[in-house]
């Protein structure tokens, strides 16, 4: 018997809330002075075993309907999601400007882009002009990287 | 009055027009790009606020708020993909006449009456607001929390077959609100000794990966489509008959979403549907509709921008958002230090008349645009993809990082972007988890200090009319639509 989507939402959810209860029980105790009330951990809570009920009143109401099959995830999202920790390691290597222009480039092959020059041109121009207002004009400081530290940038 | 003069004169400084002009511009271009809705763009472009002064940020948010869904008309006519998903109705009718040649005759139209349906409601915001504050200013804890639940719930109320799912996203984004110390007992709450988690989520991050971030996932599973766009001739004012035609439906799609936009969790979306399906019910020419009638485009394009003014409403005068972008505007004002309610009215009145006026301003300036430059609009709105979204990428990581110069925002970004994603893909919708996330503290502070005045009893809430009338509302709210949906299986069974 094939499981309705819904009903594995639910079980993730649930199992989430139990978590996130589980975790309030380590909250540090309030002192006795300000303990007057609703404490820090009772809100929380209050919302875990809320939302691990809604997750349950879901699956039940999913009981009786016809397990839909989802669209099968499109390999190229998958290579996002997988990217994203590449990104931060871009991030922490090289500073936001040139990770953003590695990405810009990366991003627009993904989509199909073929037109190499238009697309360094759009990668180098985009990060310039973000670097120009925000460093120059904002004076806001985005990181350069390790590498970026190492030559002084 | 003094207030209103004051805020009509920020008009008068080139910098605050500036910004309104290019909050406008940006409206209408992000409107009529498919795939980044006016919700999108507010989140994308928030950071962005953080070096203006509120007035001026609050300005160039309500200014994108008010030129997107016009934008949004221009690709439902030309395209048949509204921009932005509150122009869905004006494709119904706006496609068929651009098919008949009649495209510069349907953008004519739905400039003319967003400009008028975005200025009456933000005439009723002027007039309706600080009564409405006046009425809140002297309600307590127990009001206000029940307030901030009724606005939360109205979104599982009017979610049909997802009512459950949208209170429960609702009740994550109160969960999320606690991350941070807890301001009453200082307390860390689930921050795992990271020093940037102390403070609570940022909302600039969460909005981005959200709205953004998760957009950019969904849209390149879709690479491969193509848009083909059809021709547009000059932009036509309707002729004094047309007008007359629409006159109808303009004045159906002004009260309709000006009303829809008032209550919680209804936006333009919701008004477009209901005033397309009204207007062709009063219409005189009701086998027009679906064939490329310009009541059906007029009535619509009135609705989403009055929805605006409407959804402003509770915003400003009791800071329960009256729709996802107006959370997102809130969420601006808090980045700010700015609580919007009752009090607002008497502490910064300046402030609140000069979005007021900012409003006003935005709804004339997309009218002139749209009217004369609707084909250059057009034509930016097929910015091949893979330039445009690489791009929101850029501004995604830009935007969580900037304002907290903070590379865990990044990372709660882009975990946010891949949550968004796997929310939409299983049904549920973002939007509660916003309302949620922006009303947690004050849910959390409002139900904490009811429980002190009750001494910790729950039944307090049941002695007090105005709490105890919003708790029956809510109740109603649920009960009715489950007895219509329940009466037809009924009917089918006897």
């Amino acid at each position: 018997m094939r499981i309705h989507p819904d009903q594995a939402a639910a079980v993730v959810i649930v199992a989430a809330a139990a978590v996130v209860f589980a975790q309030t029980l380590g909250f540090d105790a309030v002192p006795p002075a300000l303990a007057q009330g609703m404490g820090a951990r009772e809100f929380p809570q209050l919302l875990a075993a809320l939302i691990a009920g809604f997750a349950v009143v879901m699956a039940l109401q999913a009981r009786g309907r016809e397990a839909v099959t989802l669209d099968r995830i499109d390999g190229m999202v998958w290579l996002l999601l997988a990217a994203i920790p590449l990104y931060m390691g871009l991030l922490w290597l090289v500073g936001l400007p040139v990770s953003l222009a590695i990405a810009l480039l990366a991003l627009g092959l993904a989509w199909g882009e073929r037109r190499m020059l238009a697309l360094v041109v759009h990668a180098v121009a985009l990060p310039t002009v973000i670097w120009l207002v925000f460093v120059k004009g904002l004076k806001v400081p985005l990181p350069t990287g390790v590498l970026g530290q190492m030559v002084g940038a | 009055m003094d207030a209103f003069v004051a805020g009509l004169a920020i008009l008068a400084d080139p910098k605050m027009l500036g910004v309104i002009v290019l909050g406008t511009l940006i409206g209408i271009i992000v409107g009529a790009l498919p795939g980044i809705s006016g919700s999108t763009t507010a989140a994308l472009l928030l950071p962005f606020t953080i070096g203006m002064s509120p007035t001026m940020g609050v300005a160039f948010l309500g200014a994108i708020y008010c030129a997107a869904n016009y934008g949004g008309s221009i690709t439902a006519v030309l395209v048949n993909t509204p921009g932005d998903p509150s122009a869905s109705a004006t494709a119904f009718d706006g496609y068929p006449l651009a098919k008949q040649g009649r495209a510069g005759l349907a953008l004519g139209i739905s400039a003319i009456s967003s400009a008028i349906g975005g200025i009456f409601s933000v005439i009723v915001l002027i007039l309706l607001a600080p009564l409405l504050a006046r009425v809140a200013y002297n309600i307590g804890p127990p009001e206000y929390f029940a307030l901030a639940i009724f606005g939360l719930t109205m979104l599982g109320a009017v979610g049909g077959d997802a009512a459950v799912k949208n209170l429960m996203m609702g009740a994550v984004g109160l969960l999320l609100a606690t991350i941070g110390t807890d301001l009453t007992t200082g307390v860390e709450r689930f921050s795992f000794g990271v020093p940037e988690l102390t403070d609570g989520l940022g909302f600039i991050p969460v909005l981005t990966g959200l709205f953004a971030m998760s957009e950019l996932l969904t849209m390149i599973a879709e690479r491969r489509q193509r848009i083909e766009m059809l021709a547009l001739d000059a932009v036509k004012l309707p002729t004094a008959a047309e007008f007359r035609k629409c006159a109808k439906s303009i004045v159906l799609g002004c009260g309709l979403g000006t009303l829809i936009g008032i209550l919680p969790a209804l936006g333009a979306t919701a008004a477009a549907l209901i005033t397309y399906g009204e207007t062709k019910r009063w219409s005189k020419y009701p086998e027009e509709f679906g064939k490329g009638s310009i009541e059906g485009v007029a009535g619509p394009e009135a609705a989403n921008n009055a929805a605006v003014g409407g959804a402003m409403v509770p915003t400003l005068a009791l800071g329960i958002p009256g729709s996802t972008t107006a959370a997102i505007i809130l969420a601006g004002l808090l980045v700010h230090g700015i609580r919007p309610g009752p009090h607002l009215f008497n502490e910064q009145p300046t402030l609140l008349y000069a979005v007021f006026a900012s409003m006003l301003a935005a709804n004339l300036i997309y009218l002139v645009l749209g009217l004369y430059a609707a084909k250059v609009f057009a034509r930016i709105s097929l910015i091949p993809p893979s330039f445009l979204w690489p791009s929101v990428f850029a501004l995604c990581v830009l935007g969580a990082y900037a304002p907290g110069q903070s590379v865990i925002d990044v990372w709660v970004m882009l975990g946010f972007g891949a949550l968004g994603f796997a929310m939409r893909r299983y049904g549920f919708s973002p939007a509660p988890l916003v309302m949620g996330l922006v009303l947690g503290q004050l849910v959390e502070e409002n139900l904490k200090q009811s429980l002190i005045l009750f001494d910790g009893s729950w039944l307090g809430f049941f002695g007090r009319p105005i709490t105890l009338g919003l708790f029956g509302l809510i109740v109603v709210s649920f009960l009715v639509p489950a007895m219509m949906r329940g009466k037809p299986r009924v009917e089918a069974r006897n």
